[in-house]
């Protein structure tokens, strides 16, 4: 746990960082709200123990700033008020102090309120172990690890106004494979999923910088940035050679294996084109390369 | 009421606890604070200055406070209290005895963190 203590009276600060040294803890101490505060707002404390009365920044307004202060952790605070005033206490903690202990200190209350303070200190850090993992989790299409729609969403949501800002470009490729359902029902879901982790493998692989997304059934996104439409095009059409030459056997598809068909699509600059449109460019690519045969890669038309 | 005593057991007991060394520690962390308090006092005093005579007594009277020193910080709160509408000659006086309560407070903490924990 990173503590950090802070009063204006030097003997009462020895009091505090030795009671905390006995606990088996090592703390950071100042003399100052405000030297607290710079601290604190470059890299947040887990605990801060705190006197109310000082001059200039105050306990209250350390406690307000930390709470205002948009950090990953909440810090546990231990206001430490003057003994005759319970007023003092019950303003701190309603600005967000999440305890407080009177003046003179006794040394072992401090050492009681810092059980607390590790308990919840390590609920924080398991709670957000769990909210990363969570959100991974809500992002990533169980069956084949690739990100799922809400991740495609985000992502190019994000890609979309980075080069809107400056001034690039990006393109995008809905991939689908060809006769799925058929091959679903020949050769059984295990088998379709199979395939379908396979096939996600090869778009795994791309080049560093392009990303892969499960759409939905067969259907699968390809975003490429910074890529010319005959770069993606290419890259396309390399990954379409390569799930071929999976040769995953598949009766009812024209090749005999099991192929894909692509639409690729490059974002038109300057006319504030959506993401969405962007998406349906592709996907009438798409419809064009399977009707036009399938196992095939075919770019929109420009406007 | 009962005076308060020099210095309150309860609380240096609780200094203790964090071992001889800490209590020796404090003890003289404090000692080097309270001349420098008894100045200010002593400057805002001859100045006249109440609002720095309030801080310093309010100062002096945390920390005492702090190491057990209960009668030192009743005095420095009486002061404290006074220094806001009472006439200077009752000011000096109640410093004064803030000064002695300081000398007696100072002996009987050295006494302390000389002796080891029993």
């Amino acid at each position: 746990m990173r503590i950090l203590v802070v009063d204006d009276d030097p003997v009462s600060r020895r009091i505090v960082e030795a009671a905390l040294e006995q606990a088996g803890h090592t703390c950071d101490s100042v003399a100052a709200g405000q030297a607290a505060w710079d601290r604190f707002a470059v890299d947040p404390y887990d605990v801060v123990i705190t006197d109310r009365n000082m001059p200039g920044v105050g306990g209250i307004e350390l406690v307000r700033r930390i709470r205002e202060h948009v950090s990953g952790r909440r810090a546990y605070v231990v206001l430490l008020t003057a003994h005759d005033s319970p007023d003092e206490a019950v303003e701190g903690v309603t600005v967000g102090a999440d305890d407080y202990l009177t003046k003179p200190l006794n040394p072992r209350l401090l050492q009681l309120r810092l059980l607390a303070a590790e308990r919840l200190t390590d609920l924080h850090t398991e709670l957000d172990r769990m909210r990363v993992s969570l959100e991974e989790a809500a992002r990533t299409d169980p069956l084949t690890g690739l990100g799922n729609r809400l991740a495609l969403h985000d992502d190019l949501e994000r890609l979309h106004s980075r080069v809107q800002r400056y001034g690039h470009s990006y393109c995008v490729a809905v991939i689908d494979i060809d006769h799925f359902k058929p091959y679903n029902d020949t050769y059984g879901h295990q088998a379709g999923d199979a395939a379908l982790r396979s096939v996600a493998g090869v778009l795994a692989a791309v080049r560093a910088g392009d990303r892969a997304y499960r759409y939905g059934g067969e259907e699968f996104v390809l975003v490429l940035p910074e890529q010319t439409l005959d770069q993606a095009r290419a890259a396309v059409e390399r990954v379409r050679a390569r799930v071929r030459e999976l040769a995953i056997p598949h009766a009812l598809n024209e090749a005999g294996v099991v192929t894909l068909s692509a639409g690729v699509a490059r974002l038109r600059q300057g006319d504030g084109q959506e993401v969405d449109a962007l998406i349906a460019a592709a996907d009438r690519a798409l419809y064009e390369a399977k009707a036009s045969g399938r196992n095939r890669v075919v770019t929109a038309r420009e406007c | 009421m009962p005076e308060e005593p020099v210095l309150d057991d309860r609380i240096v007991d609780g200094l203790r606890r964090l071992g001889d060394e800490v209590l020796r520690e404090i003890a003289h962390l404090w000692f080097d604070n309270l001349e420098p308090g008894l100045d200010a006092m002593r400057t805002a005093l001859a100045g006249e200055d109440r609002p720095a005579l309030t801080a310093a007594a309010h100062t002096l009277r945390g920390s005492a406070a702090n190491v057990g020193a209960a009668r030192l910080a009743a005095g420095c709160a009486a002061l404290e209290l006074a220094a806001k509408d009472r006439p200077t000659s009752d000011l000096q006086g109640l410093f004064d005895a803030v000064a002695a309560e300081a000398a007696s407070a100072h002996d009987a903490m050295a006494k302390v963190a000389a002796e080891p924990s029993a």
